[in-house]
C-alpha cells in the first residue's frame, strides 16, 4: 500500500482487511491519486485514475442532464471480478474510490465497508479536510510528484 | 394477468408474512451473490444494507465450513444474541431470507414462516 496522506492509511488498511478488496485507488475528482493498494506499475495507476475520474465525471454530467441529484456509485460486475467506483464528499471536494473485488467477497460488503472508510477518512482529515487546490498548470507536476511518492521512484 | 403479483409485490408479500410472526423486528430478501437488499420490511428502522451484506457473507462462510464438514449447504442458520436472534434461510444460491427478532420471538413459528416463504420464492 502507498499513501500520500498518512491519515488515510489506517482507514484504508481496515477497509482492505474487512472487504477483501484486491485493488484500491483513492483519488480526487480531478484524478490526483491519494492512495493505492495492489497496483504494481505507475502507468496502471495513471490510466486507472484518469479513466475512473472521467467515468465519475460522465455519470455526474448524465445526472445533471437527467435533472437528478446524483447517480451515486458506479458498479461494473464482471464474471471474475467487479469494479466499484464510488465518489464521496471530502470537505468541499469530492474524492473517488475505485475498488476491484473478486468472488471471495460481495458488492454489498465492499459498499458497507467503503462507507465506513469514507467516514473514517473524513474524521481523520486535518482541519476542515480541504485539500490544497491543484491548478491546471500544476497538475502534471503534482501528478508526477504523487506517483513518485506512491511508487518510490 | 388478473390476480398476478408483480415480482416486487411478491417479495414484499413474503416479507410481510414473516414480520407477522410475533417478535420479528425486520425481515429482508437478500441477493446472496452480491449481498444486496432485494426487499425488506422493518418495524424498527434497521438499516438493511449492512445487514444484507453481512448476512450474505456469514452464510457464504458457513456454507464453506459445512461443505468442508461434508454436511452440504445450510438449511437454516440461527444465531442467538444477548438481545435477540438472527435467522437466515437460504432459498437458493442466489436468494437468502433474513429475519431479526427480539428475545421473546416465537422461533418455531418463525422457522415455519421462513420455510413457507422460501417455498413461495423458490
Amino acid at each position: 500500500m502507498r499513501v500520500l496522506e498518512p491519515w488515510v492509511e489506517s482507514p484504508l488498511t481496515e477497509f482492505l482487511a474487512e472487504s477483501s478488496a484486491q485493488l484500491v485507488l483513492l483519488m480526487t475528482s480531478s484524478g490526483q491519486v491519494i492512495a493505492q493498494h495492489g497496483f504494481t506499475r505507475s502507468l496502471d495507476v495513471m490510466s486507472v485514475a484518469a479513466l475512473g475520474a472521467a467515468i465519475v465525471a460522465s455519470t455526474g454530467e448524465l445526472a445533471r442532464v437527467m435533472e437528478t441529484e446524483s447517480l451515486g456509485h458506479v458498479v461494473h460486475q464482471g464474471k471474475g471480478c467487479g469494479v466499484l467506483l464510488a465518489p464521496f464528499p471530502m470537505g468541499q471536494k469530492t474524492w473517488i474510490g475505485l475498488i476491484v473485488f473478486g468472488r471471495d467477497t460481495t458488492l454489498g460488503l465492499v459498499q458497507v465497508f467503503f462507507h465506513t472508510m469514507a467516514q473514517q477518512i473524513r474524521e481523520a482529515a486535518p482541519g476542515s479536510g480541504k485539500a490544497e487546490q491543484v491548478l491546471a498548470e500544476q497538475f502534471e507536476d503534482e501528478l508526477n510528484r504523487s506517483l513518485r511518492r506512491l511508487f518510490g521512484r | 394477468m388478473v390476480g398476478a403479483l408483480s415480482v416486487s409485490n411478491r417479495y414484499q408479500a413474503v416479507m410481510t408474512s414473516i414480520t407477522r410472526v410475533g417478535g420479528v423486528r425486520s425481515a429482508c430478501v437478500v441477493d446472496a451473490v452480491d449481498g444486496l437488499v432485494v426487499a425488506e420490511v422493518s418495524r424498527v428502522g434497521t438499516d438493511p444494507g449492512p445487514l444484507a451484506a453481512l448476512a450474505a457473507n456469514l452464510t457464504r462462510k458457513l456454507d464453506g465450513a459445512l461443505g468442508l464438514a461434508g454436511h452440504g449447504p445450510p438449511r437454516v442458520i440461527h444465531v442467538e444474541a444477548e438481545l435477540g436472534h438472527l435467522m437466515l434461510k437460504p432459498v437458493s444460491p442466489e436468494i437468502l431470507l433474513v429475519a431479526i427478532t427480539d428475545t421473546e420471538a416465537n422461533l418455531g413459528l418463525l422457522r415455519l414462516a421462513l420455510a413457507d416463504a422460501a417455498e413461495r420464492l423458490d
